[in-house]
């Protein structure tokens, strides 16, 4: 089957995209905007019409720019400067026309629960990395998610633990989290890995690895966070 | 019963006048209060006045979202008033209303239990069922 891609939101990054995207086999690929001028500065840069001026969450403007084509796995990606409009423009994709590749940026973090929470798992928070960063060099510990398990919501995470843990010294083997998941085991602050399995203390500086859900981010960020930081 | 509106189009004004005293008490959220101004319900106990950012979980909060047994949505626009909508249902106890200019993302939203009424053409009975009329 064909597969077509809609991108919406045009910005800086677009024509790096559309290119990238061309050498990964994906041909066609068309831009929404409801900014005229974005429209027009992306359509420039091209010898085809490549991006749409429209309202993204009108159903009129999706099916024009080919949302619900016939013979074509319709790809949809919202990476908008606005949370709503992403969101929104997913739900639109995911439920009225059953899109099973639906892709969302989102841009605050207090907004990744929402998202979750209505199904729009695919997702990049676009501040994560740095924020993390600065975060975690506070002596805050926040769990980084290592790796996304494609459309379950769920992903594999690795959280340190900071020096004033309340998990310091318990059996990793005998950890009662307060929400589903599997401890796969531990790497302590010399790289050694130890299974869940073991009968072994969690200590300063270890990082343990989780697969649970996305929405058990906070609750597991409060778990193994020092008292200081409680 | 507590009432939230979020937004400051004519709708919920006309809404707001219409319940106003078939209800405990109305909060107005919008980006500025200077909305509100032309209303002419001036701020009393049972009516309340609050700006900010309205996509956000704290400006709800703040503006009485926990407390709030209804929550009535018309923002700028159909997509903003949906986001809000669903960001509201943390409180569960509540029940959500909300305000479109385009009818074609009723099916989507209903079927995600939010109450949705018709900007064009306004037809409130819902709301007045569930305030005991």
């Amino acid at each position: 089957m064909n597969r077509n891609m809609i991108i919406n939101g045009i910005d800086n990054e677009s024509i790096t995209m559309y290119n990238e995207l061309l050498g990964y086999g994906f041909e066609d690929i068309i831009f929404i905007d409801s900014d005229i001028n974005k429209v027009r500065n992306l359509n420039d840069k091209f010898a085809n019409t490549i991006a749409f001026y429209g309202n993204p969450g009108s159903t009129e403007f999706l099916e024009f720019v080919g949302i619900n084509r016939s013979n074509s796995e319709t790809i949809f990606v919202a990476m908008t400067s606005s949370d709503s409009v992403n969101l929104i423009s997913c739900e639109i994709a995911k439920y009225k026309y059953k899109l099973e590749n639906v892709v969302s940026v989102v841009n605050s973090k207090e907004n990744l629960p929402l998202f979750n929470a209505y199904g729009i798992t695919e997702l990049f928070f676009q501040g994560r990395s740095v924020l993390e960063l600065i975060i975690n060099s506070s002596g805050i510990t926040l769990p980084i998610s290592l790796l996304d398990i494609r459309n379950k919501g769920t992903s594999l995470w690795s959280i340190k633990i900071p020096k004033d843990s309340n998990a310091i010294g318990m059996d990793i083997s005998k950890l009662n989290l307060p929400f589903r998941a599997i401890v796969f085991g531990k790497i302590d602050s010399k790289g050694n890995p130890y299974q869940s399995t073991e009968n072994i203390d969690i200590e300063e500086g270890d990082n343990i690895l989780i697969i649970t859900s996305n929405r058990n981010e906070e609750t597991m960020t409060r778990f193994f966070q020092g008292n200081k930081n409680a | 019963m507590n009432i939230l509106t979020i937004g400051s189009k004519i709708t919920l004004r006309k809404i707001s006048e219409e319940i106003l005293d078939k209800v405990e008490k109305i909060n107005f959220l919008d980006t500025t209060t200077n909305n509100y101004l032309n209303w002419g319900l001036s701020e009393t106990k049972k009516i309340k006045y609050f700006s900010g950012d309205i996509e956000k979980i704290d400006t709800l909060v703040n503006s009485g979202l926990n407390e709030s047994d209804i929550i009535i949505v018309h923002a700028e626009n159909d997509m903003e008033s949906l986001f809000i909508a669903q960001k509201s249902k943390i409180n569960a106890n509540s029940t959500i209303f909300v305000i479109l200019e385009d009818l074609a993302l009723a099916e989507i939203f209903e079927s995600l239990g939010f109450i949705i009424f018709d900007s064009h053409n306004l037809k409130i009975t819902r709301l007045l069922n569930k305030l005991g009329n």
